[in-house]
């Protein structure tokens, strides 16, 4: 209810949106705009940009970037609880997260307020962290994660839309990609999980282990009309580890996995899969679906040891560089 | 942050004592995969189209209402799937008619929810997501719910779900949340159309609520899904926790599934983490699930939940037919 | 069939009443739910307990604060109310002041009762149902006080039958086709006696009809009584019983 007051403290665009300009075609040769999955086999994930330390006013931070999605990271505290709090004592550290996207990061504009998805998300996030921050050694403390998504990998009402044919198709069951938002959150959610143990361990906070994001989709052939091999469809899945949005050619997606793993303890900490999948052979389609999702999350732990390694490295540099030109001073 | 309880740190350990055990001892002695007693009534409202009251001991009262309206298109020839996905409005309500106090309505959930979130936010949140992703997923094999919502030519229901929650404690549990909703879903019948399919006139209906169609057919697939909570302690895995399970549990998985035919096998249609409060064990130890572990956990929600579901559907039509 | 109302009724004839005591499961400590035609209230009672604030501990008697939820579904159309609703404060305030003066406050100093009530459906006379439920979810916490508080409503049929001069009967209570259409009153009654206790009017309505409707609503109110009294026997024995066995 509150959430849908109008937002008085800004100056708002019109609140039905204005059209984005579509360009229908380009002067590039179609192939060099070819959708950037083709050129990715189906068990490699994008190439990740992850650097920490780029706020100065907050503990720790990080940039992250994965082809169109950019966001960052800062990380506050740990710091005494405010003394208005509802909760004026704490045996462990209160981790809060906040996950925001900016009004310009995807097709649709959001606003300022948050939304239930970016809730979501920030809830998602917290669950993913919170068993691997050592949060017993920070009594009576909160530490805050907040991120900032600058722009997301999203194409917009455009590409979703089903078309009615008059009057009748709506009657009738077609395919359309249901899931495809909620891929969406998941690869940005991987980010996130990725950067901010980034964010943590750049602050300084002492935790169990780095906890990386990873996501996976699992993908069948996309039958005409209704044709359902139910009974051989099995051989025909693919397995694609951090997926992008549009699902390849005839192929349609039946579920995502997005996971926060600890691959030094080979814990998960946080899971969410969204799809379908059978139970025939009991757990199997999604202990599948679960171990691409980690080799997922294994590559991106690479990257993310190589940010914490570097910003350790800098700041060891830095500290020696300054005390050898004070023992210069001293001894000039 | 995890639900907080009234227990003190000698009595969370002596908890995760017993219920590491082999064979665990549960507080109220049940089975490890032994659901608790609940009172189900459904389609006891007269202004809604489907309703449903779930009361269980312990994890308080939950009463859905789903009310049915006829809204527009938004646009005339094609529906957007995220203008289609707002057809369904899901809403939670917490009212802390308990103990809890009033209006206590933080942190609704216990699926990895609201946690975190910081600030004053409304707590359902997390709920409401979780609830309405579950019956979206709850489809393939091009069917959707959606396309049961479409009246005719640039009319379409658009469906209310309020959940109100009577709980003691501010996180309820995640299968009495859900099976209300999912009664309530299988009790809701629309007005049936009129007017012709392909004109774009506003659409008329009959008012004889004995020919109404159901938003669920009752005999065919799939069925409103069912989301069931587990958590583990040790190698021990725990269906439907209590909230003093819930407090000492290492993990804990929210595994929504829906029943796919009739011989009662089910499909899992989403799995997410919940909120579990990590008390009562050493500092250090697990964080969370291995693969073994997972395969352990959701193998036991499978295992369960087509006769879970069975037995709910079989209640709702039974009150159905009664009305 | 003259002299029937819209629904079957004849001018003096009550809805079904349907209500139940310790309905909810929730540790609250007494609970009620009661069903009046299609009106159906579920009430909560929590204490005497500690205040959850400061400001409601008074020295020398218990405070009875009340909330009033309205179900989005309760109503023909989706109606979300919010807490400042004017409709929920209004009936907070009615439900908290009747209550108060009949709650013997005086045995719990600095401490609080609070009446939860939720709203499911509305068909007529929600302030009555609402009484009523909190009443017994009273009763059922053993919260003492001085007798049942008993609600009925009564309107003034519209002047068909007055061709002779002499007011119609007044209808007992309305249902919310009545209520929207002719004037209503809400009147609430302590026990046997016929001491109104609570009484609302948010119509106009000729002034040698209100003494009419004010009697039929307080004859609605004995029975209303009657029927609580039973189920709160009913349950008392029942309860009885299992607790000798």
């Amino acid at each position: 209810m509150a959430a849908k007051a109008p937002d008085r403290r800004r100056n708002n665009p019109p609140s039905h949106g204005t059209n984005p300009p579509v360009f229908l075609s380009t002067s590039l040769p179609s192939s060099t705009i070819k959708p950037e999955q083709a050129s990715r086999p189906p068990n490699e994930i994008r190439k990740i940009f992850l650097r920490t330390g780029l706020v100065s006013s907050v503990t720790g931070s990080s940039f992250l970037e994965i082809a169109p999605l950019k966001l960052s990271v800062s990380v506050l505290g740990p710091r005494p609880l405010p003394r208005t709090s509802t909760t004026p004592f704490a045996a462990q550290a209160i981790l809060t997260t906040e996950v925001k996207f900016a009004p310009f990061a995807s097709t649709v504009r959001r606003g300022y307020l948050r939304d239930s998805s970016e809730r979501d998300l920030g809830s998602r996030l917290y669950q993913s962290l919170v068993g691997a921050i050592r949060r017993e050694l920070y009594p009576k403390s909160r530490i805050e994660v907040v991120v900032t998504i600058l722009d997301s990998e999203d194409e917009g009402d455009e590409v979703n839309t089903v078309y009615m044919e008059e009057g009748k198709a709506a009657f009738e069951p077609t395919f359309r990609d249901a899931g495809r938002a909620e891929r969406a959150l998941g690869v940005v959610l991987a980010g996130c999980i990725t950067a901010a143990s980034a964010a943590l361990a750049d602050a300084g906070i002492e935790m169990y282990d780095l906890v990386s994001g990873g996501v996976s989709t699992v993908l069948v052939d996309q039958f005409d009309g209704k044709g359902k091999g139910k009974e051989g469809d099995s051989e025909k899945r693919l397995y694609v580890r951090d997926p992008a949005i549009a699902p390849p050619e005839g192929k349609k997606p039946l579920a995502t996995c997005v996971l926060g793993y600890m691959a030094a303890r080979d814990e998960i900490s946080e899971l969410w899969i969204l799809g379908k999948l059978g139970t025939k052979n009991g757990t199997a389609e999604m202990e599948e679906l679960v171990d691409e999702a980690i080799a997922a999350a294994r590559s991106s732990r690479g990257v993310l040891n190589e940010a914490a390694k570097e910003r350790v490295q800098f700041i060891v540099d830095k500290a020696q560089s300054t005390t050898q030109t004070d023992d210069t001073e001293m001894t000039g | 942050m995890p639900p907080p309880t009234p227990l003190s740190p000698p009595e969370l350990s002596y908890l995760f004592t017993s219920l590491s055990l082999t064979p665990p001892i549960r507080p109220d002695l049940r089975s490890a995969s032994q659901f608790r007693p609940l009172i189900a009534e459904c389609s006891f409202l007269p202004h809604c189209n489907g309703s449903s009251r779930i009361c269980m001991t312990e994890a308080g009262e939950c009463i859905v209402g789903i009310k049915a309206e006829v809204e527009k298109d938004a646009t005339s020839k094609y529906a957007t799937i995220i203008e289609r996905e707002k057809w369904i409005e899901v809403s939670v309500e917490v009212a802390g008619g308990g103990a809890s106090g009033p209006g206590s309505g933080v942190g609704v959930g216990g699926i990895s929810g609201a946690g975190g979130a910081s600030g004053r936010d409304e707590g359902d949140g997390g709920a409401a997501v979780w609830l309405k992703e579950g019956l979206l997923a709850c489809g393939g094999d091009g069917w959707s719910i959606l396309d049961r919502l479409v009246i005719s030519k640039g009319w379409h229901w658009k469906l209310y779900i309020d959940v109100l929650l009577l709980t003691p404690t501010s996180h309820p549990s995640p299968l009495l949340l859900s099976t209300a909703v999912n009664m309530a879903l299988d009790s809701t019948y629309l007005p049936k159309l009129t007017s012709p399919h392909d004109v774009d006139d506003i659409p008329a209906f009959s008012d004889d609520w004995a020919i109404s169609v159901p938003l669920y057919e009752p005999t065919t697939f799939p069925r409103p899904p069912i989301s069931l909570p587990v958590v583990a302690i040790g190698d021990n895995v725990f269906l439907d926790p209590s909230v003093a399970e819930v407090a000492t549990a290492e993990v804990g998985l929210v595994v929504t599934l829906a029943l796919s035919d009739a011989d009662g096998s089910c499909d899992i249609v989403g799995v997410r983490g919940m909120e579990v409060g990590r008390a009562g064990g050493k500092e250090g130890d697990r964080k969370g699930i291995n693969r073994k572990l997972l395969r352990k956990m959701v193998t036991t929600c499978v295992n369960e939940a087509s006769e879970v579901i069975k037995t709910l559907g079989e209640t709702t039509h039974k009150q159905m037919f009664r009305a | 069939m003259e002299g029937l109302r819209n629904d079957g009724r004849r001018w003096n004839e009550l809805r079904r009443i349907h209500c139940q005591l310790s309905t909810s499961s929730t540790n609250a400590d007494g609970s009620s739910y009661i069903e009046q035609g299609f009106t159906k209230v579920l009430c909560n009672v929590t204490g005497p307990a500690e205040p959850s604030n400061r400001q409601r501990v008074k020295q020398d008697s218990a405070t009875v604060s009340c909330e009033v939820y309205f179900a989005a579904f309760s109503g023909t159309d989706r109606i979300k109310r919010g807490r400042n609703d004017k409709k929920v404060q209004e009936l907070q305030t009615a439900i908290q002041k009747t209550f108060s003066s009949i709650i013997l406050t005086h045995l719990f100093a600095r401490s609080e009762i609070t009446i939860s009530i939720h709203i499911l459906s509305q068909d007529g006379g929600t302030l009555a149902a609402c009484i009523n439920a909190a009443t017994l979810a009273l009763i059922d916490a053993g919260i003492p006080m001085t007798d049942y508080v008993c609600a009925c409503t009564a309107g003034q049929s519209t002047s068909i039958f007055d061709n002779e001069g002499a007011s119609p009967d007044p209808w007992l209570d309305v249902n919310y086709l009545e209520e929207s259409d002719i004037p209503s009153l809400t009147v609430a009654t302590v026990g046997d006696s016929e001491k109104i206790v609570a009484l609302s009017m948010e119509n106009k309505v000729r002034i040698e009809a209100l003494e009419a409707m004010i009697a039929v609503g307080i004859s609605g109110c004995a029975r209303v009584r009657g029927i609580m009294d039973k189920e709160v026997r009913r349950y008392g024995k029942e309860k009885l019983e299992a607790e000798g066995e």
